[in-house]
């Protein structure tokens, strides 16, 4: 009974709804309001005889009237032409510039050589990455660095041949061929060792200073010919150079110490000779 | 330009004729940059749009579907860089700097009453589109500037035709006041000095 109810309603409503439907399409343009057939006139939906009616409508409606010609004013003022900037040029360089105006199938062989080639490279640095992580040192081309002990016993070997230099320059100070400042008690010496080729291969890329602990204490042991000589090394490493500096101290002469400096032997020993 | 000219410009375009290339951009840059002008409200954000939618338009032209206009693509890759720009930089809509800027092209030298009264009208224009909704100046400019059918404009806005009209009516409706407050204004204004 009560299911019988309900269907009886939703068939009254459905007719009802159709009914309305029914009436609003039987309206026609005369039974619009002004306001809608202002907006129906610029939507371009009114039919010529619908256009025709609604111009006599507005002759007798001010305020239809006044819509019209306002809606048609702004419109005017909207569709004003501007002046547009020339930009051809530019696109036409831009597009250029990424696809050369080339025509369609080419570019299509260019893109493909592109990606191609970048998808070579990605699948060789892959290949690398893989290769050094299994097997580390496996890519390298040159000989691993050095150690720094071998770096430091290379600096020796060639600090031996530097004292042998400082000998000779003080030997020049004591026979006075070389001035030495009277007001300077440091006396420096730079030498210049060019590593072997095969240190070379070694050391190549260690750009850096690498400071090595004092090496020399020299002293002479004859106590009337007191001269004392303090010195250190300091080694650094350029390209495939061993630059060294060895800087010698020596305390300032005092009377006629400085002569007897000056007859002084000047013993050098070099720690590891 | 017919579509079977401009279907045959785009193929030419797409094997590499620069000329074809330079025949669309000038048949449809004008009104290109005139709508993202009144969208934008800013001269240099339209030039800059237009500018990169041509570009990326003639550079995939392989892309280009012939079953639809070649402006409504256009229009749409515009549009979606106009929206990127929006979100990127949050260009405010500018009626200053349009009516100056239009202002500048072909004003006459002894202007008439009747051409000050269009001039002004086209400020109030300019007014009105930026206090409208983003959808509302877009279908209004794409369907009374553009020529653009409801349908298309449903389409292209991914929207019902009747939210298209529905905004339509709105946008026009907002403009329509604006001109009669203007006009309203200028009636005060002739009636003092009168």
């Amino acid at each position: 009974m009560g299911r019988l109810s309900d269907n009886s309603i939703g068939r009254r409503a459905i007719e009802t709804l159709s009914s309305l439907r029914r009436d609003s399409e039987r309206r026609t343009a005369d039974d619009r309001r002004p306001e809608d057939l202002v907006d129906a006139y610029f939507d371009g939906e009114l039919a010529p005889d619908e256009s025709r009616a609604f111009f006599e409508a507005i002759r007798s409606d001010d305020s239809a009237r006044r819509d019209y010609e306002a809606t048609q004013e702004a419109l005017d003022a909207l569709r004003a032409p501007v002046d547009a900037p020339d930009l051809s040029a530019s696109i036409l360089a831009e597009v250029g510039r990424r696809r050369g105006w080339l025509p369609t199938r080419l570019r299509q062989y260019v893109t493909f050589g592109r990606v191609s080639i970048a998808a070579c490279l990605l699948l060789l640095l892959t290949g690398a990455f893989l290769v050094e992580r299994e097997s580390p040192g496996a890519l390298t081309l040159s000989e691993p660095d050095a150690p720094l002990a071998n770096l430091v016993e290379t600096g020796r070997s060639e600090a031996s041949v530097g004292f042998r230099q400082v000998s000779s320059a003080i030997e020049s100070l004591r026979s006075g061929q070389a001035a030495r400042p009277a007001d300077r008690d440091t006396a420096e010496f730079t030498f210049s060792a060019n590593a072997s080729e095969r240190r070379r291969s070694s050391i190549a890329g260690l750009d850096r200073a690498a400071s090595y602990p004092p090496l020399v204490d020299h002293r002479n042991d004859d106590a009337s010919k007191r001269c004392d000589f303090r010195g250190s090394i300091r080694g650094a490493l350029r390209g495939g150079d061993a630059m060294v500096t060895i800087r010698v101290m020596m305390p300032a002469p005092a009377g006629d110490r400085s002569a007897r400096e000056a007859e002084a032997p000047a013993a050098l020993r070099c720690i590891d000779d | 330009m017919t579509r079977s000219a401009e279907q045959r410009l785009i193929e030419r375009a797409a094997a590499g004729d620069k000329g074809a290339g330079d025949a669309l951009i000038r048949a449809h840059q004008k009104s290109l940059y005139a709508y993202m002008l009144r969208m934008s409200g800013r001269p240099d954000v339209a030039e800059d749009i237009v500018q990169d939618a041509f570009v990326r338009v003639l550079t995939h032209l392989d892309r280009f579907d012939p079953r639809y206009r070649f402006s409504t693509w256009l229009f749409t890759i515009a549009k979606r860089l106009y929206v990127n720009a929006c979100q990127k930089h949050k260009p405010h809509y500018d009626s200053d700097i349009v009516g100056g800027w239009r202002g500048r092209s072909g004003a006459p030298s002894d202007p008439t009453i009747s051409d000050e009264v269009r001039s002004n009208a086209r400020l109030a224009i300019d007014d009105v589109l930026g206090s409208l909704s983003p959808e509302q100046r877009e279908i209004i400019l794409l369907f009374h500037q553009q020529g653009w059918s409801i349908s298309l404009i449903a389409s292209h806005m991914d929207m019902p035709e009747g939210t298209v009209k529905s905004h339509l009516h709105r946008g026009r409706r907002k403009m329509r006041d604006a001109i009669e407050q203007h006009g309203q204004h200028h009636e005060n204004v002739s009636e003092v000095w009168s």
